[in-house]
């Protein structure tokens, strides 16, 4: 990153350390939060093109930083600024996509959509890249595929973040993982 | 076909089972090829989900986040005014009514509000919080070039809110355990911070 100020004898200036980029952001610096947005973006974004599946990632991961420059006088320090963000990052997809009725759907979807797009694939070709492949994944069997797998969380936060229980989580992990595993590699083409 | 233990797989995998379970599914793996195999893709396909790589976005972002952080932003002093002194009716309202136990029939009015001593032209820098401090601090630096009319109405609604604040400081300190007077003075506070943050706004604090 380039330093960001010259002393008045025109020497560089060391580079704020993450955390005194996250006051002074919470302090209302745009610079520093432009910093703070650039080194996670790659984090934030893959997290969300993943839950979502690609669907409106740039959107969503315009509307957590949104959210983030909102929220960021909250943050208290307790856990690091990763997790937090993290947190917060799963918490505006989850929100968007909300609708309990619409979450049943979701779990409840045919895999018929994935197994066309299977049969789709003539045996010669490639197998899809597998996070192509994830992001093809039914919805809720995705989001909790990425919340456990990818993200490392336990099936009884995935639960209470989903409003579902930890039964349908395993049951829902299961599904994506035996549906990923035709496209690991051409011997399940 | 799949077999019964098939569907238990991922929890073997994750140590979810039973004692009981987990020695009956691996009793099972061990006979079972077509079990076995597939452990061995389910494995792999943990392995790949946990070396998945984070990239960016093919796109620039940032403007737009800019653009939208910056509306909030934007408040004209006027609005921001309208609004904070809204807000500080009915907190100090409410702190007054927390103060007395509840026991009173009305509110004060916004001209008794105004009233209260004044705690100096600018505003009193509040030593004890931080981050309060750090905001004091910048928009100090930026006094010198702002609209001198601007600047009364903004040190008015600071006032005011500060005034909110120690009505409601007053309250708690009267029932330290009131959730309620907690709540108010967090929210005074917090409102004290989303004033400064939007009139600091797009601009860095001046660097010393």
């Amino acid at each position: 990153m380039e330093a960001l100020a010259l002393s008045a004898d025109g020497q560089a200036i060391p580079e704020p350390s993450p955390r005194e980029y996250v006051a002074r952001a919470a302090a209302g610096d745009v610079r520093a939060f432009e910093e703070l947005y650039r080194l996670h973006l790659p984090r934030v974004h893959s997290l969300v093109r993943r839950m979502s599946g690609g669907r409106d990632s740039d959107e969503l991961t315009q509307d957590v930083f949104v959210r983030v420059w909102q929220k960021l006088g909250t943050f208290r320090g307790e856990s690091s600024f990763a997790t937090w963000l993290h947190r917060l990052t799963v918490n505006v997809v989850i929100e968007r996509f909300r609708s309990d009725r619409a979450r049943r759907q979701r779990l409840d979807q045919s895999e018929h959509v994935f197994d066309t797009l299977a049969a789709r694939t003539a045996p010669q070709e490639l197998p899809l890249d597998f996070e192509a492949a994830l992001e093809r994944l039914p919805d809720g069997a995705r989001e909790i595929f990425v919340l456990h797998d990818v993200e490392g969380h336990k099936h009884h936060e995935i639960a209470s973040l989903l409003g579902i229980s930890p039964g349908t989580s395993k049951a829902q992990l299961h599904r994506a993982r035996m549906m990923l595993r035709r496209h690991l590699d051409s011997r399940h083409a | 076909m799949p077999d019964r233990w098939e569907d238990r797989l991922s929890e073997y995998l994750d140590g979810e089972l039973s004692p009981d379970e987990h020695a009956g599914l691996e009793e099972h793996v061990r006979t079972c090829g077509a079990c076995r195999a597939t452990l061995e893709d389910l494995r792999e396909v943990v392995r790949r989900a946990a070396a998945l790589e984070d990239r960016p976005p093919a796109g620039e972002l940032w403007p737009g986040v800019r653009r939208r952080i910056a509306r909030r932003i934007s408040f004209t002093l006027p609005q921001l005014v309208a609004a904070a002194l809204a807000l500080m009716t009915l907190s100090a309202g409410a702190a007054w009514l927390i103060a007395v136990g509840g026991r009173a029939t009305s509110l004060p009015s916004l001209g008794a509000a105004s009233e209260r001593p004044d705690i100096g032209s600018g505003v009193a820098p509040d030593r004890d919080d931080p981050v309060v401090r750090e905001l004091e601090r910048a928009l100090d630096a930026r006094r010198p070039s702002m609209d001198a009319q601007a600047l009364r109405s903004l040190d008015g609604t600071l006032r005011a809110i500060s005034a909110a604040e120690a009505d409601a400081r007053a309250g708690l300190a009267a029932d330290p355990s009131n959730p309620a007077a907690q709540r108010r003075v967090a929210e005074l506070r917090q409102q004290k911070i989303d004033v400064l943050r939007r009139v600091l706004g797009g601009a860095a604090p001046v660097r010393r």
